[in-house]
């Protein structure tokens, strides 16, 4: 007998061949009815024998396209309706929502026939089907459909248009489905009033190669943004592009043909090349080989270099030349986002010209528009696993799962390295990167961002979460936005989001201790926290332990100069007779900065009492010699850590106060590093004892707390353990004496995982308060 | 890495004190070795007394520094 099954699959299923795989089910079983994508997921109705919609609903679950994500299937049995055929039907709105798929890097099967001369699509640089190719970038509302993407504009030509309604084709309902035909194509221009050579196709992506190969910049349109790319192992061209741009040390990424080739500059293990090859295509910070070909100024002072593999077909047209080109070609190519220091990225083609005009040399263009901006991911292996740095492209918009029902509420995020967070149901969705909160173009790009989210996830907030900082860009947004909503405002103190975050991603929801280690927080007590041991749970915490304040001498100038860091450290370890000891240190800051210094920490003038560990890597840093000035964030910590020698076990002592909260002297750390520095021990084996001494302060207050507390799970959150080597060897010392650890895999460990914290944080108050 | 010779500590006064090398007396700065105490022997750098060491460590380094002194002298 004949039974009608409607079957509503969530998860992400819309955008990756999910509807053509069902009429081909549908198809096999020879059943009736129809499917179709809602904006709650994808909606199937099939009729037929109940052992053969059994058979149909078993392989549903079981064989799915690749991209898939099944998250739930929901089944209701119902009279027949005398379907007599299989249909695929109009895409039907509504208020639910769907996941939306990540930007997928191209399939085998598209980059096959991408290399396949007789294919006609060969070397056709936006040749994509249902398994991969741009998504979330391109999306600007649900359900996914054409018109509801950048493609709208092009009207595929009659095979385009045969292969997306042939339920047997790869390109099946492939929405972005183009050909050199019909679809978008790329054009290379010159730069102002350097040569122009306006060109178009193949032509322009082997003369961008060329150009490329003999030291040009080159801005190159990608899928959420502008690269510059430009040869990584001409020093020179490298050396010109940070000129340019103004980025005087940052590392900048590199992009090879495959594992094979950047395994020649790079160590590479099996679990990076996995996560190298993976669909989301993130840069992977690897160990740097001794005689790396690549150009030092790529990566001054570090040990790693980020690499990706190329992910769009025009990638690699570009480093293949579609085997047109045989001309030498560079084995890696600096790729780095198209924008000055600190600005958004660039997505538009105008914008891009315009912006970029004095950055590169000739612009690889194409006419597929960007509807969301979103950079690079980096990531990399710790032990095994993976610890993202920067979550974006191929990760965004895809959400963080959680193993709780939240109320929905909008996480405005940090001021570095911000992203947001919207919630619904059990996901936390963490948006991607958007970038250090300074200026009015990343503004801008922040609040469409956000506006876009919650129209895409359907997310009325009920809440809005901020920092405690009132200055923070993020923070001004919150207000004005609760207030033009009339939405309840939650402050969220820094460092316990830092420390949700890391729990909420792991599915702990009983209080742990926490350890937020990082640079700059406000505090509950309005001084600037940064090295904080904190009893927490989601709503609340309490401050068990924390570095001695110090003063943090012109507040943000202390962080773009180390050294005051350094003489600050010194003035509170040893009091006015440090000026005395005979360091090199003395030599590189002007009196007249350091008498400045001075009445500052004296008079506590512009001088903010900091208890960050951050500033104390910082104060070692330059203290060594290692980095006095910092041109990026972190820098000087993490030119330190490059430097600690493998195989040192020492360290070197602290004190505590038997206070509440206990409190952390590092003048005993400090008279150990001066006095090793005296003795002429090597910097690298000092920057080891430091390393270690951090380690062990944190297995050490983690001990007392768990005496005092019973609790025996220790969460590691914040920027500073981003820091392998003390990541490390805190899980070591943390494990030998049998704590349970947490640390960040799905969420960074540094302000771009804050929003995570405060949503989870928030949503737990609102309920709280709710009940 | 200098040469370290010990130096026998003969008087402490808050972070400052008096210490003796080879029969002479000299001042140091007890700032980065605050448990020093009389009677320790320490390594010196740049009139700052930066380690302790074992007595009869620096014992044996002291007869051994005479030892080379005296073979130096013979050569001459």
């Amino acid at each position: 007998m004949a039974v009608r099954a409607q079957v509503v699959v969530r998860g992400i299923v819309q955008g990756v061949g999910f509807r053509p795989f069902v009429y081909r089910l549908a198809q096999e079983h020879r059943l009736a009815g129809w499917v179709l994508n809602s904006t709650q997921g994808v909606v199937i109705e099939i009729e037929g024998e109940r052992d053969r919609i059994d058979r149909f609903l078993t392989q549903l679950t079981t064989g799915p396209p690749p991209q898939a994500l099944i998250e739930r299937v929901e089944t209701s049995f119902l009279p027949p309706m005398g379907y007599s055929s299989f249909v695929i039907e109009a895409s039907r709105e509504g208020n639910e929502f769907v996941l939306i798929s990540p930007d997928i890097c191209i399939c085998a099967d598209c980059l096959r026939e991408l290399r396949d001369p007789q294919d006609r699509r060969y070397a056709y640089p936006f040749i994509n089907c249902t398994n991969c190719g741009p998504r979330f970038t391109i999306i600007s509302d649900i359900p996914y459909d054409r018109p509801k993407t950048t493609m709208r504009v092009f009207t595929m030509c009659s095979r385009c248009d045969d292969e997306y309604h042939d339920p047997g084709d790869r390109r099946f309902h492939a929405q972005p489905n183009a050909c050199p035909a019909c679809g978008p194509q790329v054009e290379l221009v010159g730069n102002g009033d350097r040569l122009w050579e306006g060109t178009s196709g193949l032509e322009a992506i082997d003369t961008a190669r060329r150009l490329l190969a003999e030291g040009a910049i080159v801005a190159v349109k990608g899928l959420g943004g502008f690269h510059l790319a430009c040869d990584a192992t001409n020093p020179r061209v490298v050396a010109t592009l940070r000129e340019r741009k103004r980025r005087i040390d940052k590392p900048f990424a590199v992009m090879s043909l495959d594992v094979e080739t950047l395994g020649r500059y790079c160590q590479v293990s099996e679990g990076e090349a996995q996560l190298l090859e993976a669909p989301a295509r993130p840069i992977v910070l690897l160990r740097r080989r001794p005689d790396s070909p690549i150009a030092r100024e790529v990566a001054p002072g570090n040990n790693y270099t980020g690499v990706m593999l190329p992910y769009t077909p025009l990638h690699y047209v570009l480093l293949e030349g579609a085997g047109r080109n045989g001309a030498e070609f560079p084995p890696a190519l600096v790729m780095t986002s198209g924008n000055f220091s600190e600005e958004p990225i660039a997505t538009d083609n105008e914008e891009a010209m315009e912006r970029l005009g004095q950055l590169a040399d000739y612009f690889l263009l194409h006419n597929r528009d960007i509807h969301v901006r979103c950079d690079d991911s980096v990531t990399r292996l710790v032990r095994g696993r993976e610890a993202i740095v920067r979550r974006s492209r191929g990760y965004a918009p895809f959400p963080v799962r959680l193993n709780l029902e939240l109320e929905e509420v909008l996480a405005c995020g940090a001021e570095l390295k911000n992203t947001f967070c919207l919630t619904k149901g059990t996901y936390a969705f963490l948006s991607q990167h958007i970038g250090d909160m300074e200026n009015y173009e990343t503004y801008e790009s922040y609040r469409s961002a956000i506006e876009h989210f919650r129209r895409l996830f359907r997310v009325e907030p009920r809440a809005v979460a901020h920092d405690l900082h009132p200055d923070y860009l993020a923070t001004r947004y919150a207000f004005e936005l609760a207030e033009a909503e009339g939405l309840r405002k939650i402050g969220v103190q820094h460092h316990h989001a830092h420390v949700v975050s890391c729990m909420a991603e792991n599915g702990v929801t009983d209080e742990v201790i926490g350890v937020a280690f990082d640079g700059t927080g406000y505090g509950a007590d309005g001084r600037i926290w940064g090295g904080e041991f904190l009893l927490a749970d989601y709503s609340r915490f309490r401050r068990l332990a924390h570095f001695k304040y110090v003063p943090l001498p012109g507040g943000e100038a202390a962080i773009r100069r180390p050294y005051r860091m350094a003489v600050s450290h010194l003035l509170s370890a040893f009091g006015e007779q440090a000026l005395d000891l005979p360091l090199e240190l003395w030599s590189r800051v002007h009196p007249a900065e350091l008498a400045l210094i001075r009445r500052m920490t004296e008079a506590g003038v512009n001088c903010p009492l900091t208890s960050s560990c951050g500033r104390l890597f910082d104060a070692v840093s330059a203290l060594l010699g290692v980095r006095g000035v910092a041109n990026y964030e972190g820098q000087a910590a993490i030119e330190l850590e490059m430097l600690a020698a493998e195989g040192v076990d020492e360290a070197y002592d602290w004190d505590r106060s038997s206070a509440h909260p206990m409190v952390i002297d590092p003048a005993p750390l400090l008279r150990g590093v001066v006095s090793d520095m005296m003795r002429g021990v090597d910097t690298r084996v000092i920057s080891a004892k430091f390393h270690n001494t951090i380690a062990a302060v944190i297995a050490a207050v983690s001990e007392a707390a768990r005496q005092r507390a019973e609790v025996n799970r220790v969460a590691l959150s914040g920027g500073v353990f981003q820091n392998v080597y003390l990541l490390e060897r805190t899980l070591d010392e943390l494990e030998r004496r049998g704590f349970e650890t947490l640390t960040h895999h799905q969420a960074p460990a540094n302000d771009g995982g804050i929003a995570l914290g405060q949503a989870v944080i928030a949503s737990a108050r609102v309920t709280r308060k709710g009940s | 890495m200098c040469l370290a010779i010990p130096a026998r500590v003969i008087e402490i006064n808050e972070g400052e004190g008096l210490v003796e090398l080879a029969g002479v007396v000299r001042e140091v700065s007890f700032m980065l070795l605050p448990d020093a105490r009389v009677g320790d022997y320490v390594l010196l750098h740049a009139g700052y007394a930066l380690q302790k060491v074992d007595e009869a460590e620096a014992e044996e380094t002291i007869r051994l520094l005479a030892e080379i002194a005296e073979a130096g002298r013979s050569h001459a």
